[in-house]
């Protein structure tokens, strides 16, 4: 009975989804299914691109980006693709400051709702969100936990479970894109409809005349109004959602979230009341127990150097100033 | 929050946004276009999370059930397969999570032998997350769980969120119950045996067995009288039996702080418990009596002797209890202890850490520098520059304007600027001096950041106790308070911090001198009431006490005067060579590579037999037999002890 009897080995746990070859994406549903959605919204992304804003460059280099970041799993595909996308559209024949004949005042009323806007920006937010979702599945779903410092060498972060999509998330998917189409367009049409004229009792007006808005030179001085117009309807919009998240955060406190929360609140108030003795206390059961930190050569020269080297410096100062005089 | 993805989206995509929108607009309205689709998208995106995560605060249930043998327990039993079953599940209010992680958090030096603590999935109403997973206990002991770690993501991966769901609880881990084998009796000596439990004494007593004869005394029952031998000697002869006594046995079980220290489950107090409850068990089963003394450096639990059933479970529960104390190491560094409390409580109570309940003001950060009362002097050239040199700087900047304006001579500037440049920078000067004095991290470097990490843990443990702001003031400037609750905060969660075993001067700290007082007191009171003779059995740690045996051999002189009999059994460490090895090593004659680790490991091994052997003989010369927790059987030798006593006579 003294020696214990043999306790049998530990199996290994098994791991947790993540990354796997990628041969083995044709067989996880979730990272099939959304491997086509983003295929399918890069192929329209590059189409609409060679079609309606002229950009082969463009067109190919979205396909190039979008393709590496299927195949390879590469994270910052999505990233490129926007960036890439953005410099097609303004030199569609990829060398920076020549235009490719596509940009013109006569554009910008036609920006609003255009078709050729709308099935683009759909486009390349279907192949992004799809794109974020297979990586999701494919590489990466949820960080790690640990600092990158000690992650271990050779751990891969888990991804989403292999298992069939359902329908209405992909619905949900596509309805959503729409939407923020929509959505996307209706702001453009605000901050380039409205004019921020902050000499006016109500610094928001609408612009009075279409020459006004788009004439030569005007669009260009309107520049800041569409800014700060967009930046203000992104911090409305921003801080009314974080607002109310923070109000419902503080309204879900657990018991001891709100017991923390409350004395923390407390200690700030009386910080400065109990702070004197109890610092007080600890000093003396330190000097008692002879564990005060020494006093070293930074503390002798922050107290003694420090004001005779301003002293001696007031002093040439106020001397040469004297000399002038 | 945000994770690498996200912020690199937010980032490009804001990018973009800052181009397009003022400027690129005007030629490619296209790009406005898609950067505010994009951002108003992840602005959405962040909506939903938060309120899914928000949703699902206080919302989800976890719930933990342990199987053994297909059912419930509530307690396990060691060297048993028990399966863990967890279900986490959302309650009515919260939303659908579509991509959570959970984690069942392992109780101390548990390892799973089948299935799986951790899971990915999407949680809805209908369809909750359950883990199961089979793990198996090796000694008696408490197994904690703590609660299950979830993290939360969207499908995107762009957001995430790790949560603790709390739900502590403790587990008994009771000894293994004793098998056919080990409740026999060691050796048969004869073939009359006395019932179970009981053995006889020479004494004369209500028996059996036939133990004197005497005369007749009036009173004496006519059934008592030996007609044959009144026949015999023509006197009323009178028979007397035997006593039978039950067989009592008492064990005690050192709980010191020696004895805890260990990977948990593989402690000495561990292994002793397990032994005394085969014992006990064994015991039980033949209807013995057991008593058990629990000791450690300062109290004693005692449990009276007894056979029933109750008594049995309540021993176990015992063994069980007391195999799961965790020792208290009393680490007195404030800064190591309060590393390994704030991992802990960043893994266990994030919420609780967040700047949002918990806060970082900025005045921590320089407070430090007033550490010291010399330090304090310091306002005075700050003082000094505010209302001497600023103030006449002022005056002379004007000059010096003056003088640059209209420079009376061009070295003039040579002098000016430099003089003018360092009087208005004068702080960013001074910043440069103590960045330079204090490093580069900062003014107050490691000590500002020990201070927030340490006002942090402070308002936790205050917040935990319900105590009030003034506490977290204490224990930010009192080390010895912080450190007792840093321990104690550590030894719940069973969680030990690196325990230093030698102090500076070499001397092994967890001895618990007191220890001996303590047993030698609890032997002394038991043989006190002892009946008859009994088995006193110590299972103690004693062996760095070689030096300080007094009171125990004095209280085993006693018991064995007593006419009982004495067991000690000494836990063996598992890296220490057996003393006849040892013998054996050096008898062999070979040759070893020497090395200073070799030497040293012979010195401290040689000195470790030495004391043992210390310690065992002088005990053997009071009366008591030693041996080693892996040498033979200690439970058989402990039970064939018992039936020496019972089929023994008493020495007179």
């Amino acid at each position: 009975m003294s020696s214990a009897p043999a306790s049998p080995s530990p199996a290994v746990e098994p791991k947790m989804p993540s990354d796997f070859p990628f041969l083995d994406v044709v067989r996880n549903p979730a990272a099939r299914t959304y491997a086509l959605v983003a295929a399918g919204g890069l192929l329209a992304t590059a189409t609409l691109l060679y079609l309606f804003y002229f950009s082969m460059f463009g067109a190919a280099a979205v396909l190039v980006i979008g393709v590496c970041g299927i195949l390879f799993r590469w994270a910052a595909a999505p990233v490129l693709f926007v960036v890439v996308s953005a410099y097609s559209l303004r030199f569609p024949l990829g060398l920076p400051f020549v235009d490719g004949g596509v940009s013109g005042i006569s554009l910008i009323p036609g920006s609003h709702f255009a078709l050729a806007d709308l099935l683009f920006v759909a486009a390349a937010l279907v192949h992004l969100i799809g794109l974020y979702r297979y990586l999701s599945a494919a590489h990466a779903g949820l960080p790690f936990e640990a600092p990158p410092p000690f992650v271990k060498p050779g751990a891969k972060p888990t991804v989403r479970p292999a298992e069939p999509i359902a329908d209405p998330e992909l619905w949900k998917l596509f309805a959503r894109a729409a939407a923020f189409v929509v959505a996307g367009q209706v702001l453009w049409l605000l901050v380039t409809e409205l004019k921020l004229d902050f000499r006016r009792d109500f610094p928001i007006t609408v612009h009075d005349s279409t020459w006004s808005r788009y004439g030569p030179g005007v669009w260009m001085l309107n520049w800041l109004s569409r800014s700060l117009l967009t930046v203000l309807a992104f911090a409305v919009l921003g801080g009314l959602l974080a607002f109310v998240m923070w109000y419902w955060r503080l309204a879900g406190m657990s018991r001891d979230e709100g017991r923390v929360a409350t004395l923390d609140t407390r200690w700030a108030g009386l910080r400065r009341d109990v702070n004197r003795p109890e610092a007080w206390r600890g000093w003396v059961k330190k000097k008692a127990a002879g564990k005060l930190p020494k006093t070293g050569f930074g503390t002798y020269f922050l107290v003694f150097g420090v004001p005779v080297l301003m002293l001696l410096f007031a002093v040439v100062v106020i001397g040469c100033a004297g000399g002038f005089r | 929050m945000l994770t690498s993805r996200g912020f690199w989206f937010l980032l490009g995509v804001g990018a973009v946004a800052f181009w397009a929108v003022p400027a690129l607009s005007y030629s490619a309205p296209a790009t406005a276009l898609l950067a505010l689709s994009l951002l108003l998208w992840f602005l959405f995106e962040w909506g939903l999370f938060l309120a899914r995560a928000n949703a699902a605060a206080g919302r989800i249930s976890v719930e933990r059930h342990i199987l053994q043998g297909g059912r419930e327990q509530p307690n396990l039993w060691a060297n048993l397969d028990g399966v863990v079953r967890v279900t986490i599940a959302l309650k009515p209010g919260a939303w659908r999570l579509p991509f959570v992680a959970v984690a069942d958090k392992l109780p101390a030096g548990q390892l799973v032998m089948s299935g799986t603590r951790r899971a990915v999935g999407g949680i809805t109403h209908a369809r909750p997350m359950t883990l199961e997973y089979t793990l198996h206990p090796v000694a008696p002991g408490v197994l904690r769980f703590e609660g299950v770690e979830l993290r939360m993501a969207d499908l995107c991966g762009l957001f995430y969120r790790r949560v603790f769901l709390r739900l502590p609880t403790e587990y008994l881990v009771l000894p293994t119950l004793a098998d056919d084998e080990s409740s026999r009796r060691a050796v048969k000596r004869q073939n009359a045996l006395p019932p179970p439990g009981i053995h006889r004494l020479k004494r004369a007593g209500g028996g059996t067995e036939l133990h004197d004869l005497r005369e007749y005394i009036p009173g004496d029952p006519p059934k008592m009288i030996a007609w044959k031998a009144s026949a015999r000697r023509e006197v009323l002869i009178t028979k007397e039996y035997e006593n039978d006594v039950p067989v009592r046995c008492v064990l005690f079980l050192d709980a010191s702080n020696g004895m805890r220290l260990g990977d948990p489950g593989n402690t000495n107090l561990a292994r002793a418990a397990g032994i005394g409850a085969a014992v006990a068990q064994a015991a039980a089963a033949t209807r013995d009596i057991v008593g058990l003394t629990v000791f450690d450096e300062t109290a004693t639990t005692v449990m009276k002797p007894a056979r029933t059933r109750i008594h049995g479970m309540q021993m176990l529960r015992t063994f069980a209890e007391t195999a799961g104390r965790q020792p208290e190491v009393g680490s007195t560094d404030p800064v190591a202890l309060q590393t390994y409390a704030h991992s802990l409580a960043v893994e266990q109570y994030p919420e609780l850490l967040e700047k949002r309940v918990n806060s970082r003001p900025l005045g921590l950060f320089w407070l430090p520098l007033m550490d010291s009362r010399a330090r304090w002097l310091l306002l005075l050239p700050a003082l000094f520059y505010l209302f001497v040199v600023f103030g006449g700087g002022f005056n002379l900047m004007v000059e010096i304007t003056r003088n640059i304006v209209r420079p009376r001579h061009p070295s003039d500037l040579f002098v000016f600027i430099p003089v003018g440049l360092l009087l208005l920078l004068l702080p960013v000067w001074m910043t440069g001096v103590s960045w330079f004095l204090f490093g580069i991290r900062g003014f107050f470097g490691k000590r500002a950041k020990d201070l927030a990490v340490r006002k942090q843990l402070a308002a936790v443990f205050a917040g935990l106790d319900s105590d009030t702001p003034a506490a977290v003031e204490r224990y930010i400037h009192d080390d010895d308070f912080f450190v007792a609750r840093a321990n104690r905060f550590l030894a719940a969660h069973h969680t030990l911090p690196p325990v230093a075993l030698y102090d500076e001067a070499g001397k092994y700290r967890f001895r618990g001198e007191a220890k001996l007082t303590v047993l030698a007191d609890a032997l002394v009171r038991s043989v006190g009431v002892a009946r008859d003779n009994e088995l006193y059995v110590i299972l103690a740690d004693v062996v760095e006490l070689a030096a300080d045996l007094d009171p125990l051999l004095r209280a085993v002189r006693a018991a064995c005067g007593r006419h009982h009999q004495v067991l000690v059994l000494l836990p063996w460490p598992d890296d220490m060579p057996p003393p006849r090895d040892r013998r054996a090593e050096r008898q062999d004659g070979k040759r070893r590579k020497v090395s200073i680790g070799r030497l040293i490991e012979d010195a401290l091994v040689a000195d470790y037999h030495r004391k043992f052997d210390t310690v065992r003989t002088a005990l053997v010369r009071a009366g008591a037999s030693v041996i080693r927790f892996n040498q033979d059987d200690p439970v058989q030798l402990v039970l064939q002890r018992m039936e020496q006593l019972r089929g023994g006579r008493i020495r007179r």
